[in-house]
This record gives structure tokens, C-alpha cells and sequence, in this order.
């Protein structure tokens, strides 16, 4: 059979060719006064992503900056109206411009992007992503005002979708626990601030103090744009210079990530909602006693990173605990945390085990066999986040704001290789308890 | 064994569909510039699936439901070890899911594919079922059912599907129920195991960076062949009206959250993607994005940017939904249903339906982005019995009339809102 598919494979494919571990890919420059300019090309993507990303250390400012990038992706000065906004991207073949907001360790990153079809499959040739630019840096630099402020009717409105959206974090149980728990664990450090602020910050919002905000984000905010896909991005980045110079940069510094202390004694946090299944978080943090990302990293991967992983191969396969039972952790922060649904009576079962698995590390017990898991998981993990458009952007922007903690994917994957069984011992004695939170069902109480 | 080269002029690309002599359908999709490769081997057998019988049965049979959802779980677990530890051992990345009318098993990984490639094809071909390990389960997948319980975007959709049929197993949970999982045992999986698992009724979609050449030579070393044996499933006769034309619940959310839907015949292969084109980019140009209505109901608070309209379809099932999160579902339901007429009593503008065209063409290709979009794609298209590039076709040959008819044969009377309302807290 093999024989006889050849001829036709022969035709479809070329040369076959290695796999490339490129280092140093990312094209990044200072475009003006800390403006950085970042431009990927890769010619199978189909698509183009531009990303204008605004930093600046998370505080009381959290909820007026997330309102913004909400108001200048409505539409511009010269597109006036949501109406016309959206009939133009669509116009533009399904071009969008969206907005994303979230906290990263200390930081708040406030996202405007544009996402468009490379300009080789418009239908009449058409130059879709020289307009699409155009459209994003209006909405930047050109937001509409109506009598120099953000109309007070469109304020309103992104205001009320601002604390719908930090309500609505409750409607997905398993996230809201994280964050709560997240909350608890950072208590009285920048981290603990939600990506959207409170809903009391946000209803004292007003015309003035939203124009001061997207006056600073502008002009003060550390200032990543990351391009990626298939086109070479020529020209944009003096398009881009050009509108900061004018805007008038006064930039102040990002501040260095806050190393977290590990509590004395053990926060536990319980609340109770009318729901069908627990969720427990548990918090570990390292606070600087271990210092090496690549073996606080593996310690996840073995302790709950993946499905060999001894949260998912006990807690969950042995013990049937549960259907979700994993590990996530920022080295940058230095946390590492265990996460599952269970019923509530295997609450405190849960809890033992999960202790007692991380133990296990700390103790040695794991296999070379597990390490070498663990190990392929993270290489075929970060080559495949050269697959996509948002896997290489996200990629660019962790390496441009910790670059003490990452590099290009082929060191990344020299230095996870590096690791030793001595490393993820003492990476896992690094991590201690600190904070555990309880989701439970019951009537509505807050108990401490 | 027929080989067929299928390929689109507007993307420059191809791919190959192979009907293997074991039975099995094959797609392979060479891109060759990705980093990793993607691995689909499916079946055609999801929660819908309840009533069945062969050519070895004289009747059609019912089982309990959430046995496609028990099967996919239970497949991992091999006699001698589980496939995620096999998966793990080259670094590749796996999983499953169970939609209502497919089961699929996948991985992608950037090295060793054939390995991989060989753990697939094995891990689904070698049940391997035990009293204790199928007990052992239910207690995971019970949890799992408890987890969507509490979910307030799982619960409109299901309750609004309830409300819509009454017979239509479409209406249950994928996964079951905690009652109907108890009712599970070895003996129904095997059966629904050796009646779905057919290579006749199965598929193998693999896209990005792989030797077709390698991958055809561990299928023919690996593919048990199979013997056609008649599969017949039926969905159960169900009325023209909906149930119920309102269901409310109260769980723990910020805002009430709505899903408006519309009751029509089913409809399944290549018409069912052609209609859902249709209603798709009527949907879209009567109530997208730019449209008045969108824009009015969006300045005066009432909806925000959660509301999407679309088609929800598949074998034995085709509804027009409107959903998203409003303070007021009841007044966007009459809102909307109040557009809908007027439009088809003075016409959907025919530049907004040029413009959605264009956006439906654009999002096709944009979904050849990505090995993973490629392969899930292909693997559908095949349940089908499409090409993945019919679909541009399909697009561009949409017609104003079409929409405009669409628009007309919508019952809207004939339509179920589901609302779930925020418990005060």
C-alpha cells in the first residue's frame, strides 16, 4: 500500500525540512523613550496579530486603566460610532480589534490588538493590514471625545460592564477559588489587586479621571508592541514612533517584582455557596529560598503538571477523588499551588494527600523516569508554542518582562534539560504552605 | 483502497483522503512549516447515540445514557499501563473529548510521531475494561457532573436544550447523570464499544508537521480490519413545537444569563453544513455586530459583548441560538424576536449581507491557522461526508435569496428561552 501512495505523496509535499530552534528571533528595539517596537515573521501564518501592550505596577489605578483600552476599542475620531466601527473591520474582512486586561505578578498589562488576514487572500487586493494599523493607532491617539472627554454615555456603559465582568467571576467556580485564594495568599502586596480593580474603584470613575488615565497610559506606561505573523511589518514601527513622540512621553520605570514572604501560620479562608462540588486551593510559596526557575518549574510539572504528574496519578486516577487535580506556579512570584474539585466530605483527604505528594518530591521519591516526562512535556510544550500567533506573542512579552527568568525557546530547553534530581529536591523543600482556600457548599458564610 | 487528492486554489494547499482497506477513512494534511503535528482518531458515536442496532440485531436497542462520555475515559486504561503514560514517554500531549454525536482521542507532539502515532492507534483498538476499573470511574466522572452543576453557561445551554426537545437525546448531559452512570458496566461497554469502535465508522485526521509516508506504514501495520456491520442509530421521532417556552433556574452568578432558541427540523452531512452557512450569515447580518439592532440594544445597556448568535448543529439537531448575560433576558428576547420580524417583513439590507460574506470567508481561512484547527476540521468534515474545503464553496455560493428564505422559514413563535437568574448574595 505504501508503494502505491507514494507517487501521490511525492507531489504533495517538498523537501522535507529540520526542525529550526532559532535563539535571538525576536527583533526588538526602542522606538522612542520606552516605547519598544518587537516584529515576528513567519510566513505560514495566514493571519496578522499587532499588540499594543501598556505596564505599569498594579494599584488603586487597576479599575479606571481597565476601562480604558474597553473605550478606545468601541471606535475612533474618524470611525464615530460602534455602528461604522464594526461595519469597517468586518469590511476588512473580519478584521478585529479587541482589548484584554489581566494581572501578571505585580502588573497590570492593558492589551489593545488588532487581528487581521494577511492581505495575500483578500479577494481584490485589497491592502488590509496597512488600513487595520491605521485603525488601531486612531483608537490609540485619536479616541472620540465629545467636548475633550470620553462620552459621559459610553463612560457609563463600560463602567457597568467592568463590574459585571469582576461579578462574573463567580460564575465559573474553579477560577473564582483560584482567585480568591490568590487573593488571600498576596494579601497587602501590589499582586493581591484584581486585574479589573473593585467595583467601588470603578463606580468613582469619572469624565476627568478617565482622561487623566488614558493620558498617562499613553504617555508614562511602559510600552510593548509586538507584531506576529505573516507579514514583515515594514514601516510600522516609524508609523508607531511617530504617534508616541507626539503624544508627548514622559515614561516612568516598572518597579521589580515583589518577592512574597511566607506567612508565619497558615491562612485558611472557607466561604460557602449552594453547590454540588467543593473546590480546594492550597498555596505554596518558595519566598526566595530556592532560586532556580527551570527546577521550581519541573517540581510542578511532577507534582501536578501533567497527567503523569502525582496530583493526577493519585488524587485523581488512584484515588478518584476527583476529575480536575493539578499544579500551576510562577517562578517569578515563587508559588506553586494544588487545585481540585471534590466532595465535600474528601475535603480534608484531599488536602492530606496533596501535602503528602509534594512531600514525596521533597523527600526524593520520583522516578529519573518521571524527571525525563517531565522534561519532554516542556520541550514539546515550548516548541509547540512556535505554532501559533498568540503562543509567540505571549512568548516575546515573557521574555521582555522577566529577562533574568526567560530566553529564547532552544536555551529554555537547554537549561530545562540541565536540571537535575538534586535541584528539584531542593526547589521542592523551597516550598512551603501558606494559604489555603475552601469552596464549599452550605449557606452563605464567610468562616475563618 | 481509493486515494483521492483534494485541493484549494485560494489557500495554495492540499491534503489526501485515503479509504484504508481495513475500513478505515484517513486524512493526512502535510504543513510542513508548523513545528508540531496533530493526531485525531475518532468515531462516530456521541451522547445522542443511545438507540442502535446492527446487522447482528434483530431490534434496535436503548442504553443508558453518558456511555460515549464512560468509553472515552475508560479507553485511556490499557492492561498493562494507561496511554498517558506511553504519551509521556516522548513528550507528547494527549486527551479526548466526547461531543454529542463524535469521540475523539488526540495528541500533538514536536518529536517522534510515529511513536506517538502507534500509542494512538493501539490505546483506542485495545479495550480494556474491568469490574473494578469500570467502578472505579464513576466516582471521577461523577465529580465531573457535579463540576458542570455549578456552571451557569453549562446550565442555560442544557436547560435551554430541555426545554427545546422532548425526546431528542440531544437534551441530556454528554457526560449522563449520576443516576444513569450507576447503570454502566463492563457488559455495555464492550457492546457499545464493538458497535461504534468500527474502523467503518471511525476516522484518522492528522495535520502539520509529519511523514504521511511514516504514518501510512504504522497504519498498516496497526489497523485491525473491520467488517462493515450495518450500524444504524436512531434519534427518536420528536414533536414539531418546542416543550417549553420558558425555563428559569437560580445559581450563584453575577448577571442572568439568557439563551433564546429556535425549534427546526433536523437536518444532518452536507445539507446540515450548507444550512448552518446559511442561518449563520443571516444571523449575522440581521443581528451582528454592526447592525442597528446591535448597536441600540448595545448604547442602551441591554446587551454587552457577551451576546453572540450562531447555529448549534449536528447529527440529529440544527438551532438557531441567541445567548449572552443581560440584566434584562426577558425584554433582549422580545427585543430580538421584535427585530426578526420587522426584518422579514422589510428585508435583511443586502450590503450587510455582501460585508458577512465576506467576514464568514475570511474566518474559513483564518482557521487554517493552526494544526490542531486543521485536523479537528478535517475529522468533522469527514463525520459529514464533506471535504474541509467545501466549506468556501459552500460560503460563496450563498445567495441574498438564501438568506432572505432562511429568514422567512424561521418560526419564530416556535422558540424556548432559558434563563439562569443570579441567587442573591
Amino acid at each position: 500500500m505504501t508503494a502505491q501512495c507514494k507517487p501521490f505523496i511525492a507531489e504533495l509535499i517538498s523537501e522535507r525540512k529540520d526542525i529550526i530552534i532559532l535563539n535571538n528571533e525576536y527583533n526588538r528595539r526602542e522606538i522612542t523613550d520606552n516605547v519598544f517596537f518587537t516584529s515576528v515573521t513567519d510566513k505560514k501564518f495566514k493571519i496578522n496579530k499587532i499588540t499594543v501592550c501598556f505596564i505599569s505596577p498594579l494599584s488603586e489605578d487597576a479599575s479606571v486603566n481597565a476601562v480604558i483600552p474597553r473605550l478606545l476599542t468601541k471606535c475612533n475620531e474618524k470611525l464615530d460610532t460602534m455602528a461604522e466601527f464594526n461595519r469597517r473591520l468586518a469590511e476588512l474582512y473580519s478584521a478585529s480589534i479587541n482589548w484584554t486586561v489581566l494581572a501578571d505578578t505585580d502588573y497590570q498589562i492593558c492589551e489593545l490588538s488588532a487581528v487581521v488576514l494577511a492581505d495575500k487572500f483578500a479577494l481584490n487586493g485589497e491592502k488590509i493590514s496597512e488600513e487595520i494599523v491605521g485603525i488601531l493607532l486612531d483608537c490609540i491617539f485619536s479616541p472620540y471625545f465629545e467636548n475633550g472627554f470620553f462620552p459621559q454615555g459610553s463612560l457609563n456603559i463600560e463602567k457597568q460592564n467592568q463590574t459585571d465582568d469582576n461579578d462574573a467571576e463567580i460564575n465559573d467556580k474553579t477560577s473564582y477559588s483560584y482567585l480568591r485564594a490568590f487573593e488571600e495568599a498576596f494579601k497587602g502586596e501590589p499582586a493581591e489587586i484584581h486585574w479589573g480593580g473593585t467595583n467601588d474603584q470603578v463606580n468613582r470613575i469619572t469624565a476627568a479621571s478617565a482622561l487623566e488615565a488614558y493620558r498617562k497610559m499613553i504617555t508614562s506606561a511602559r510600552t510593548e508592541i509586538i507584531c506576529v505573523g505573516e507579514s514583515s511589518f515594514d514601516g510600522i514601527s516609524d508609523i508607531f514612533a511617530k504617534a508616541f513622540r507626539l503624544s508627548g512621553r514622559c515614561p516612568s520605570v516598572l518597579p521589580k517584582v515583589i518577592l512574597s514572604p511566607t506567612k508565619d501560620e497558615v491562612r485558611r479562608v472557607t466561604e460557602t455557596l449552594d453547590i454540588e462540588q467543593s473546590k480546594l486551593v492550597m498555596f505554596f510559596k518558595s519566598s526566595g529560598r530556592y532560586k532556580g526557575k527551570y527546577a521550581l518549574i519541573m517540581v510542578q510539572l511532577l507534582y501536578g503538571g501533567t497527567e503523569s504528574s502525582k496530583l493526577f496519578t493519585i488524587v485523581r486516577e488512584k484515588m478518584s477523588l476527583c476529575y480536575y487535580c493539578f499544579s500551576r506556579c510562577s517562578s517569578v512570584k515563587g508559588y506553586l499551588t494544588a487545585e481540585c474539585g471534590v466532595d465535600a466530605e474528601n475535603l480534608e483527604k484531599a488536602e492530606k494527600e496533596a501535602l503528602n505528594q509534594l512531600k514525596e518530591i521533597a523527600d526524593g521519591n520520583f522516578t529519573d523516569d518521571e524527571i525525563s516526562k517531565a522534561k519532554l512535556f516542556i520541550t514539546n510544550a515550548l516548541l509547540s508554542s512556535r505554532d501559533t500567533v498568540n503562543g509567540i506573542s505571549s512568548k516575546c512579552l515573557s521574555q521582555i518582562l522577566y529577562p533574568d527568568e526567560s530566553f529564547p525557546i532552544g536555551t529554555e530547553i537547554e537549561k530545562y534539560n540541565a536540571v537535575t534530581r538534586e535541584d528539584i529536591i531542593l526547589a521542592a523543600k523551597a516550598f512551603r504552605l501558606d494559604t489555603v482556600f475552601i469552596l464549599r457548599p452550605g449557606s452563605e458564610e464567610k468562616a475563618e | 483502497m481509493k486515494k483521492e487528492i483534494l485541493d484549494s486554489s485560494r489557500l495554495g494547499e492540499s491534503y489526501i483522503k485515503i479509504s484504508h482497506d481495513s475500513g478505515l477513512c484517513i486524512c493526512m494534511y502535510p504543513m510542513r512549516s508548523f513545528s508540531t503535528a496533530f493526531a485525531i482518531f475518532g468515531t462516530r458515536y456521541g451522547s445522542v447515540d443511545t438507540t442502535f442496532r446492527t446487522d447482528n440485531e434483530p431490534d434496535f436497542i436503548t442504553v443508558p445514557e453518558g456511555i460515549a462520555h464512560y468509553l472515552e475515559h475508560k479507553l485511556f486504561e490499557g492492561e498493562e499501563c494507561n496511554a498517558f503514560e506511553n504519551f509521556a514517554r516522548t513528550g507528547a500531549h494527549s486527551n479526548a473529548y466526547t461531543t454529542f454525536d463524535s469521540t475523539a482521542y488526540y495528541f500533538s507532539c514536536s518529536d517522534r510521531f510515529g511513536e506517538n502515532l502507534r500509542t494512538l492507534l493501539k490505546f483506542v483498538q485495545e479495550p480494556y475494561f474491568t469490574d473494578e476499573n469500570v467502578q472505579k470511574e464513576q466516582g471521577i466522572i461523577s465529580q465531573e457532573i457535579k463540576s458542570y452543576l455549578d456552571d451557569p453557561g453549562w446550565k442555560v445551554f442544557f436547560n435551554g436544550l430541555e426545554a427545546v426537545y422532548s425526546n431528542n437525546p440531544v437534551r441530556i448531559n454528554i457526560a449522563g447523570t449520576t443516576e444513569s452512570i450507576k447503570k454502566i458496566n463492563k457488559e455495555l461497554l464492550n457492546r457499545c464499544y464493538s458497535t461504534f469502535y468500527n474502523l467503518n465508522n471511525m476516522t484518522l485526521s492528522i495535520a502539520g508537521n509529519f511523514d504521511p509516508d511514516e504514518a501510512l506504514a504504522v497504519c498498516d501495520d496497526l489497523l485491525k480490519p473491520s467488517k462493515d456491520i450495518g450500524l444504524k442509530t436512531i434519534i427518536p421521532d420528536e414533536p414539531e413545537k418546542v416543550l417549553k417556552k420558558k425555563v428559569t433556574e437560580k445559581l450563584y452568578c453575577a448577571l442572568p444569563l439568557y439563551q433564546l432558541s429556535f425549534k427546526m427540523p433536523n437536518l444532518s452531512g452536507r445539507e446540515c453544513i450548507k444550512q448552518s452557512h446559511i442561518y449563520n450569515i443571516m444571523l449575522d447580518s440581521a443581528i451582528g455586530n454592526f447592525s442597528s439592532f446591535y448597536s441600540k440594544a448595545y448604547d442602551s445597556g441591554l446587551i454587552n459583548d457577551t451576546f453572540s448568535a450562531g447555529v448549534f448543529k449536528g447529527r440529529g439537531f440544527f438551532l438557531p441560538i441567541i445567548s449572552g448575560d443581560s440584566r434584562e433576558p426577558d425584554l433582549v428576547s422580545e427585543e430580538v424576536i421584535k427585530e426578526l420580524y420587522r426584518l422579514k417583513k422589510e428585508g435583511i439590507p443586502e450590503e450587510d449581507f455582501e460585508i458577512i460574506k465576506k467576514t464568514t470567508y475570511s474566518e474559513l481561512i483564518g482557521a487554517f491557522n493552526n494544526v490542531g484547527t486543521v485536523a479537528k476540521a478535517m475529522f468533522n468534515a469527514n463525520l459529514n461526508d464533506i471535504s474541509i474545503y467545501d466549506n468556501f464553496e459552500m460560503v460563496s455560493s450563498v445567495t441574498y435569496k438564501d438568506i432572505t428564505d432562511a429568514l422567512e422559514q424561521l418560526d419564530i413563535e416556535n422558540s424556548s428561552l432559558s434563563v439562569i437568574e443570579p441567587i442573591e448574595h
